[in-house]
């Protein structure tokens, strides 16, 4: 071998070395991409499982599953299928009177995570059972109501009327529960429930809460329940149900057209008029037709 | 007259000398590279293995955190360990006796009665029993256990099996211990030695760790959803 020949062959074993190198360096670079891209799945699919939980859950609607047996079992439909997921699927079943178990599985190519909550859905009289049921007019529970302030065939057709204030049996306080002993609730989740705007002035009826004394001074239209009293300025306009744990306090010139439950009234002169479609309307609040989680320990580990 | 020409065969000194320098000097850089390369590898596996049991113990601590609820099931919290309630498995109460419930159950194995209790979830509250037995049963055509236990719960609700057992740092590695019953390691002997090196602490939340490493390096922090209470 000449001179030539003896270079050629250092120059390819050099070449050969270089390619093993960058042949490692590749491998290595490959495995951490594949690395990297299964955890972005792992962590996108999780993501999406938990999107979809949201979805299901905010897309039920607590009268339809009132409406089903307990026991039964149903598919939930979720809108819109997150991002980078080839299925998504929610099925719901009704453990017991109020209480729900959700199943929820999202998947892509292979992979697949899985949600499962337990949920409760809270029908009006449950949070109403906490409070006294004292009505304005302040008569006592077998005495005849003043007339219904209108046509209750105005409500609508499909309107679930409640039903007439003396099945609403008058409690004393002591007969009551606290609200979180009778629902499993505490103050903070019924609050969450009403959302950000404890009075609602206009718009739909709306489900608000009040933690202690609060004043209406203004237009009211829904379900107001509250911890302490209730005090109604004069021009204050309520349409709805206001639930009261203390007393309401109705000054001359307020008016309330629905119903009032409370410990004890001092009417000043309202003007009140009792009105079951009104009442319906707020036990009809959107928040009362959703679905809550059950508890603190309302996501539950989903095994296969 | 013909010719002869003298051939030279193999080659002088001057190419042989050359010849061995060059050789010299590619051996000289492949087993250079080869040695760097050697220490790049130790260097990954290294950063492998550390990676791994962090991402072992991120997915154990995080499973079993992420299903809890802090204020009750974890129990205690020490330099370097923290005690609290597995759950093993669960699923729809079907039927209820006096002594006794019927699970739908789905787990990630089954109940035993020696070193397993049962949470009942009414929606309302949990009930907490120990398991006394543990047989085949049926929820109408689905398969069941049957759980006898010292009370009773109410159909409809949701039953969770658990186990007490504890996550801690010891030899460098991270293990669970089932009640008083022995350790296991759960990683490779990657984490520093000597103890106090893991430290579990939770809020309403979130429940976070701290693992340190061997030498300078700086603990590696962990946080886990815990509760899913939001």
């Amino acid at each position: 071998m000449n001179r030539a020949g003896t270079v050629l062959v250092f120059a390819l074993l050099a070449v050969l070395a270089m390619e093993l190198l960058a042949l490692g360096a590749f491998g290595f670079a490959r495995i951490a991409r594949l690395g990297a891209l299964h955890e972005q799945e792992h962590a996108t699919l999780q993501a999406a499982a938990d999107d979809a939980l949201v979805q299901a859950i905010a897309s039920m609607d607590a009268r339809d599953i009132l409406d089903r047996p307990v026991g039964a079992q149903w598919t939930v439909p979720i809108a819109t299928s997150p991002a980078r997921v080839t299925h998504a699927a929610a099925t719901m079943e009704r453990l017991s009177a109020r209480l729900l178990l959700l199943d929820v599985e999202v998947g892509t190519r292979g992979l697949s995570a899985r949600r499962r909550a337990l949920l409760r859905v809270i029908p009006a009289e449950d949070v109403l059972s906490a409070f006294p049921a004292m009505i304005t007019t302040a008569l006592p529970a077998d005495a005849s109501l003043p007339a219904e302030a209108v046509d209750t065939a105005q409500c609508g057709e499909g309107t679930d009327l409640p039903e007439t204030l003396p099945a609403w049996a008058p409690l004393a306080l002591a007969d009551t529960l606290p609200l979180g002993e009778a629902v499993g609730l505490g103050w903070s989740d019924v609050e969450a429930m009403a959302g950000s705007a404890p009075l609602a002035t206009a718009g739909p009826p709306a489900f608000a809460v009040a933690g202690r004394d609060t004043t209406i001074d203004g237009d009211f239209q829904g379900l107001l329940v509250a911890r302490g009293d209730v005090h109604l300025a004069p021009g204050a306009r309520v349409r709805g149900l206001v639930s009261a744990r203390g007393e309401l306090i109705a000054a001359s010139g307020a008016r309330v057209e629905g119903a009032i439950r409370a410990l004890a009234l001092r009417d000043e002169g309202v003007d009140f008029g009792y009105d079951r479609c009104a009442v319906a309307a707020a036990l009809d609040a959107s928040p009362l037709r959703q679905v809550y989680r059950s508890g603190p320990r309302w996501q539950l580990p989903a095994f296969d | 007259m013909a010719t002869r020409l003298r051939v030279h065969e193999g080659m002088t000194l001057v190419e042989c000398l050359v010849a061995l320098v060059l050789a010299s000097l590619v051996s000289a850089a492949v087993i250079s590279v080869l040695a760097t390369q050697n220490r790049l590898l130790q260097g990954l596996t290294a950063t492998s293995s550390d990676a791994e049991a962090l991402r072992a113990t991120a997915a154990v601590l995080g499973e079993e955190l992420r299903w809890s609820d802090p204020a009750r099931d974890i129990q205690a919290i020490g330099g370097d360990s923290v005690v609290l309630r597995a759950f093993r498995g669960g699923g729809r109460v079907c039927a209820v006796m006096t002594d006794a419930i019927t699970v739908e159950y789905q787990g990630a194995r089954a109940p035993a009665p020696e070193k397993d209790s049962l949470l009942v979830l009414t929606g309302v509250g949990e009930l907490a029993f120990a398991i006394r037995d543990v047989t085949g049963a049926a929820c109408g055509p689905r398969p069941g256990i049957r759980l006898r236990v010292d009370g009773t719960a109410s159909a409809g609700a949701y039953a969770l099996v658990f186990e007490s057992g504890s996550y801690f740092l010891r030899d460098r590695a991270l293990r669970y211990r089932l009640g008083n019953e022995g350790r296991q390691p759960l990683t490779d002997e990657r984490f520093a030695a000597g103890g106090h090196r893991l430290r579990v602490t939770h809020d309403s939340t979130a429940a976070a760790a701290s693992l340190a490493w061997p030498g300078e390096r700086a603990p590696m922090e962990l946080r886990f959803p815990v509760g899913r209470t939001q």
